[in-house]
């Protein structure tokens, strides 16, 4: 069999393939994707050599699906179904979008079982939610970076506002999957923007990273140490961006002329002329606005940078509120700051610019593109969770954004793990039973700075079933909240008095299920059964070919110092029947792929845990010595 | 996440640090970066699922034995765990409450007449205040090895702490 020779016990493993792997950032007004190409981080263009896409989709009646800039133009003569800014929606419900009733979609509240609460929007071609009219984007970012790097991706780091709370995390988490990507990790965007200007500048000190997208505004302060991102605070608005700015004209246009009960077509034409009078405000001191409206009437004004100035000036002061609780949760003073980075599209506009140094007493840095700054960081660190190493040690540090609690008597929130806490993060609570024979419990988690859960993000509530009848009070249920580096939540729950285990694992109450996702997966495509379990296999089949290459690369690193003969044989019995079976190709039962792929799992377990804890010595052992020398 | 293993712990072995009050912040900063450049979950996205999880345990671990190091309060507390003597605290004094409730008083009292110069001017005090409680409950703990002085002590410092929180939010109310 040519597959032992290639992987015959005690030889090292053949050298790690370049993985290709992407950054890709989503964004409210553009999108863009990015790759390592020989050591260097840069934007991947499209056939006509534009890197940003516009994050607009337009859908027709005939099931055609347009994304990018001849949806863009189109926005205005089709509105209800080309969708602009769609990330403002991601895991969103109807009530938290304050400005539905002037934007010309329909909106909807999705009935599936667990995305129940969900907004969705009514299209030509029926009830859609963000998180697929976002994976159109995506599928469009991910061919491009095909075509372009020539091969399938084997990952993608996708970046996620700062201030995103869980439920919007998860939202582009499973937008990603259903474009068939697999994240990699889901990164912050200004964090990624200081990768993306650190190494750049080899910068090292305290940094504040400015992020005015288009629909969120972040901001983050970092300490940059030799290769090592540790952010210190992070806060933010996840509904104040550039777009505000664009309605901040067209609300001006509307009472200056006194329009009024203006037609979808025609609100979308007067936010693009806003927008466009927003972009020539950068350069010019006075700016027209004219256009024809659809009952030919034409709209005229003059709009001066000193009025535009005057209708933004709140939105702009809205930000620092931000910036000073950063500042306090990280304990600095303005003196403590190297320099302010600005990110964003919106941070073009020289009055912000100008507030921002003001505030700071220091010129903001603005020498990397902000347009593609955050994409950029995201594909640096996408090359180094693939494995490419090039030699530049990379650590990132970050945090969570938003306190977590959970539902308490009265209504109160109680905090679990408090914001700007580095991730990942652990709590454990103890919780008691208030009546005798008391055997279930129920727990609502919410996220949030409020005291009133009524004011906090709803996350999930789940009941803890099987616990064992006992006096009231005697009963001790430990509950477990776990965040993990994507920023995401997890929560499980013990009875500790007689070892009675009840693990669950909470999926958020507004995630989409691994079967709503295949129903999202199959439908449209012809022959939906077999594509649908084609896929599910080539899934397994990438997911075993991971496994058995990180586990030959381990045996092969440190399985001899670490097992003994019989574990290592063990080991390899594992690895050799999960190769036989990938060598029957398509022929090949999902069921028994997945059997061979958690045995082989399982019988790394404690090889794995050896490892840790050899690097973990190691890395101890090294401090040691270090310390004696100084 | 096993918590047995979050709690149980000792943080002080994690970071290669002597089990006192008084460490060298330094240290432990570089310790705590060389361990998560080899635990940390990114370091392991293309490994196994068990190094995955293994990962993530061990990497949450020393993001909390950090936190509860590097900050003076939760390490004092801790090193009280450690020695095993809990008797239960000496109660608070009464001229300890009536200070904060004058603290509590002048905070309301500049918040109300949106005085930031006051509210900076008891930010600055508190610090101090602070700093010399920190510099007690060092000697209470490393000199003395007083645990029940220090426990009190502990308590005292969470009330200041309180303080400080409260004073930052009522000058972000203002500025807001």
């Amino acid at each position: 069999m040519a597959f032992l020779q290639i992987t015959e016990p005690g030889q090292s493993a053949a050298p790690h393939q370049h993985r290709l792997a992407v950054g890709i950032d989503l964004g409210t007004t553009h999108s863009l994707v990015a790759s390592v190409r020989s050591g260097i981080a840069v934007a991947l263009p499209d056939d006509a050599g534009r890197t940003l896409l516009p994050s607009v989709v337009h859908y027709q009646a005939d099931g055609v699906v347009d994304v990018g800039w001849d949806a863009r133009s189109n926005a205005a003569k089709d509105p209800h179904n080309t969708i602009v800014s769609v990330k403002r929606f991601m895991g969103r419900g109807i009530e938290d979008i304050a400005d539905a009733a002037s934007m010309p979609y329909q909106f909807v509240e999705s009935t599936g079982a667990e995305s129940k609460g969900m907004v969705k929007l009514k299209t030509v071609i029926g009830e859609l939610s963000p998180v697929e009219i976002s994976a159109e984007i995506l599928k469009v970012l991910r061919l491009r970076a095909e075509e372009s790097l020539g091969g399938e991706l084997s990952g993608a780091v996708i970046t996620v506002p700062a201030y995103f709370d869980d439920a919007q995390r998860q939202a582009t988490k499973d937008a990603a999957r259903l474009a068939g990507i697999s994240v990699l990790r889901l990164l912050n965007e200004p964090t990624a923007a200081a990768i993306a200007y650190g190494l750049d500048n080899a910068s090292e000190g305290i940094y504040c990273v400015y992020d005015l997208g288009g629909g969120t505004f972040d901001f983050s302060i970092l300490r940059l140490t030799r290769g090592v991102f540790e952010v210190l605070a992070t806060s933010g608005d996840s509904a104040l961006g550039g777009d505000d700015f664009d309605r901040a004209i067209f609300d001006w246009l509307m009472s200056t002329l006194k329009l009024s009960n203006l037609s979808a077509e025609d609100t979308r034409l007067l936010l693009t002329e806003s927008r466009l009078a927003k972009e020539r405000l950068t350069d010019d001191a006075v700016t027209e606005i004219s256009c024809a409206l659809a009952d030919k009437s034409t709209v005229n004004a003059i709009l001066s940078r000193e009025i535009f100035i005057a209708l933004t000036k709140s939105l702009l002061s809205k930000t620092f509120s931000p910036v000073r609780r950063a500042l306090r949760d990280a304990d600095l003073q303005m003196e403590d700051v190297q320099g302010v980075v600005l990110v964003g599209g919106a941070t073009r506009m020289p009055h912000l610019r100008v507030a921002v140094g003001e505030f700071f007493y220091r010129e903001p840095l603005t020498n990397l593109d902000p347009d593609k700054v955050v994409a950029l960081g995201a594909a640096i660190q996408a090359n180094a969770l693939a494995g490419n190493h090039d030699g530049n040690e990379l650590l990132l540090l970050d945090v969570i954004p938003l306190s977590l609690g959970i539902e308490t008597m009265g209504g109160l929130s109680e905090k679990i793990i408090p914001r700007n806490v580095t991730i990942p993060a652990a709590r454990a609570q103890d919780f008691t039973t208030f009546k005798d024979g008391q055997t279930a419990m129920s727990f609502h988690v919410v996220q949030g700075e409020r005291e009133l859960v009524s004011e906090c993000r709803s996350l999930a509530s789940f009941e803890l079933r099987g616990i064992p009848p006992m006096v009231a009070g005697a009963a001790r249920i430990r509950v477990t909240f776990q965040v993990d580096a994507d920023g995401l939540l997890s929560v499980s729950a013990r009875e500790q008095t007689t070892g009675h285990e009840s693990q669950i694992t909470v999926k958020p109450s507004y995630g989409l299920t691994d079967t709503e996702i295949t129903q999202m997966l199959s439908a449209g495509i012809a022959n939906a059964a077999h594509d649908k379990d084609m896929r599910a296999l080539r899934e397994a089949q990438v997911e075993a070919r991971q496994l058995l290459d990180a586990t030959e690369t381990a045996m092969a690193e440190s399985g001899h110092e670490l097992l003994s003969k019989a574990e290592w044989d063990v080991v390899w019995v594992k690895i050799y029947e999960l190769a036989e079976l990938l060598i029957l190709g398509d022929a090949n039962s999902l069921q028994t792929l997945r059997q061979a792929t958690t045995e082989l799992n399982e019988a790394t377990t404690t090889f794995a845990n050896r490892r840790m804890d050899l690097s973990i010595n190691n890395a101890l052992s090294g401090k040691q010595i270090e310390s004696i020398n100084i | 996440m096993d918590m047995q293993t979050l709690t149980e712990t000792n943080y002080f072995e994690l970071f290669g640090l002597a089990p006192r009050f008084s460490i060298d912040l330094n240290s432990l900063e570089r310790a705590f970066r060389q361990l998560q450049s080899e635990a940390h979950p990114d370091k392991h996205a293309s490994n196994t699922q068990s190094e995955q999880r293994i990962a993530l345990q061990q990497s949450t671990l020393i993001n909390d034995g950090y936190q509860t190091l590097r900050n003076p309060t939760s390490r004092a507390q801790f090193l009280i765990n450690l020695s095993g003597k809990t008797e239960t605290a000496q109660a608070l004094s009464n001229s300890f409450l009536m200070a904060q409730m004058e603290w509590r008083e002048a905070i309301e009292e500049a918040t109300a007449c949106r005085d930031v110069v006051v509210l900076e001017a008891l930010s600055k005090r508190l610090k101090h205040k602070i700093t010399l409680q920190v510099n007690e409950l060092a000697a209470t703990l490393d000199l003395q090895g007083d645990f029940a002085a220090a426990e009190l002590r502990v308590n005292e410092l969470r009330f200041y702490e309180k303080l400080r929180l409260e004073i930052g939010e009522a000058l972000d109310k203002i500025s807001s």
